[in-house]
């Protein structure tokens, strides 16, 4: 994937120009367009939980007011998961205490480790997923969604969060080498 | 990685994650290929990658969401228009029952303001929609709709759907979140202008909207009456189709149900509809529709001793 400013040509362009003169059906093309990767990336910082909806919600009106200002130097893609990321990222700054488990154990892990593992080692090593990625920072989680579920540059993810390339790297090293010390054991005997 | 291997482990990272340009990538590879550790390493890396998805969604929660969204948004536009009019007390005043919402649209209103100062970019609407829609209903003596504005000394409007300000004055009303009567004259409006214009996709949306994700079981039901009317001589959209599956399998309504089984029963089915009508015919608990979506599945060609 990555930042692929007219990635949807003309047409992208063509929506972003009605939906800023006010029409709602050019809005809603965009908002459809985007809505799988956008939501991809709010539930993948605020885990399974209701306030998914709530900041989907806000995120688009927060978009449509300004919507105006949107200069089209990113896709409308970037420009709006952008938008729902930070927000996603205050929601869970706000319900810290209160969330549930943020992400869930793929279904593809290899099927020889889950063949292997008894039901109780798969639950362990599933709650110890679970505390990895609640021992990520914020950042460190969008930087992992954003990398690993989208595609998006570390460039890009660095003008979502506003931080530089180098920070954005640097939280991809930790949230990674979490990640790979909690996961070792399912992959330790295959 | 071993005790053995010395490789920096980060560079692995940043090409499992395709971060490296061309030239780093080639030689990082080259080292990966003379170092079985390194091979192992990245092998794990990718399962990491690949070991953590974000929890799939609710596509009904999704609906609301952005049903919801809309109807947020329209409200901001009609503020908006109210500031250009230089009437924002007033707005204040029909929103007084609702002291959130009216400091909400307070200060997108006086956010608009300040933001528009100097801007040359056209208003959202036309200076004919620059006033608030205070009812729209079906006249029955006219055959057109009649949109009827709250502002004193405003001419009411009427007109049918080939007129592009009554279709997006109803659907601005079938979004209005807060206003049930209102949403149910605007839908009586298009079930009986249905044949007089084609469909505006604006329009065509709401509706398949309401059918998705309105709370108001009488309200659904006549918005896929509506979306009947609609598409009456013409192929249902995809996304009209989808929310009409939905509703077949899902909706807590009878009524709701029967009525999405009829419009889809009107229009060409598909061979994907097979399996979810077959569902429908096994397990719905009102005999009507159990036995409309056996009709539906003969239609098809399905012989009938299959479906016993």
């Amino acid at each position: 994937m990555g930042e692929q400013p007219n990635r949807m040509g003309s047409r992208e362009t063509d929506w972003v120009e009605q939906a800023q003169r006010g029409d709602t059906g050019a809005f809603d093309r965009l908002v459809r367009e985007n809505e799988a990767g956008v939501l991809r990336a709010i539930s993948g910082i605020l885990g399974r939980s209701p306030e998914v909806y709530d900041v989907y919600q806000d995120s688009l009106v927060s978009a449509f007011t300004k919507l105006r200002g949107f200069r089209q130097d990113s896709s409308f893609s970037t420009w709006l998961t952008r938008i729902a990321v930070n927000r996603a990222l205050n929601q869970r700054r706000k319900t810290r205490n209160a969330r549930e488990a943020p992400m869930e154990l793929a279904e593809h892990l290899p099927a020889d480790s889950r063949d292997a593992a008894s039901n109780l080692e798969q639950s362990e090593l599933r709650r110890s997923t679970e505390r990895a990625m609640e021992s990520l920072s914020e950042r460190e989680r969008a930087v992992f969604v954003l990398k690993h579920t989208h595609g998006y540059k570390l460039r890009e993810i660095g003008v979502m969060l506003g931080c530089a390339e180098g920070t954005v790297k640097n939280y991809l090293f930790r949230a990674t080498r979490k990640l790979r010390v909690v996961l070792e054991p399912a992959y330790r005997d295959l | 990685m071993t005790m053995k291997c010395t490789h920096d482990q980060d560079l692995l990272i940043l090409l499992q994650a395709d971060e490296l340009s061309e030239t780093e990538a080639a030689s990082v590879r080259r080292q990966v290929e003379s170092c079985e550790a390194c091979r192992e390493e990245l092998d794990r890396l990718s399962h990491v990658a690949s070991a953590v998805v974000p929890p799939a969604v609710d596509p009904d929660a999704v609906a609301r969401a952005r049903a919801l969204a809309y109807t947020r948004i329209g409200s901001s536009w009609r503020v908006r228009s109210r500031v250009m009019s230089g009437r924002i007390a007033d707005v204040l005043r029909r929103v007084r029952p609702m002291p959130e919402l009216a400091l909400g649209m307070l200060l997108v209103a006086v956010g608009y303001g300040i933001g528009s100062r100097g801007d040359t970019a056209p208003p959202p609407v036309a200076e004919s929609q620059m006033v608030d829609v205070w009812d729209i209903e079906w006249d029955e003596n006219l055959g057109q709709a009649v949109v009827r504005y709250d502002r004193p000394g405003t001419r009411s409007l009427s007109g049918d759907l080939s007129n592009r300000e009554v279709a997006y004055l109803l659907q601005s009303a079938l979004l209005e979140g807060d206003d049930n009567g209102i949403r149910n004259r605007a839908l009586k409006t298009v079930q009986a202008l249905a044949s007089s214009g084609a469909p505006a996709d604006d329009l065509s949306r709401a509706i398949t909207e309401l059918v998705r994700s309105e709370p108001q079981e009488a309200l659904r039901l006549r918005a896929i009456w509506a979306m009947d009317a609609l598409y009456e001589s013409t192929e249902l959209p995809e996304d009209a189709r989808d929310a009409l599956l939905v509703a077949l399998t899902s909706d807590a309504g009878d009524g709701v149900r029967i009525a999405a089984l009829n419009t889809l029963m009107a229009h060409q089915t598909f061979p994907d509809d097979a399996r979810t009508l077959r569902q429908v015919m096994s397990s719905d608990n009102n005999p009507y529709v159990r036995s409309g979506a056996a009709e539906t599945l003969q239609r098809m060609g399905i012989p009938l001793e299959e479906l016993r």
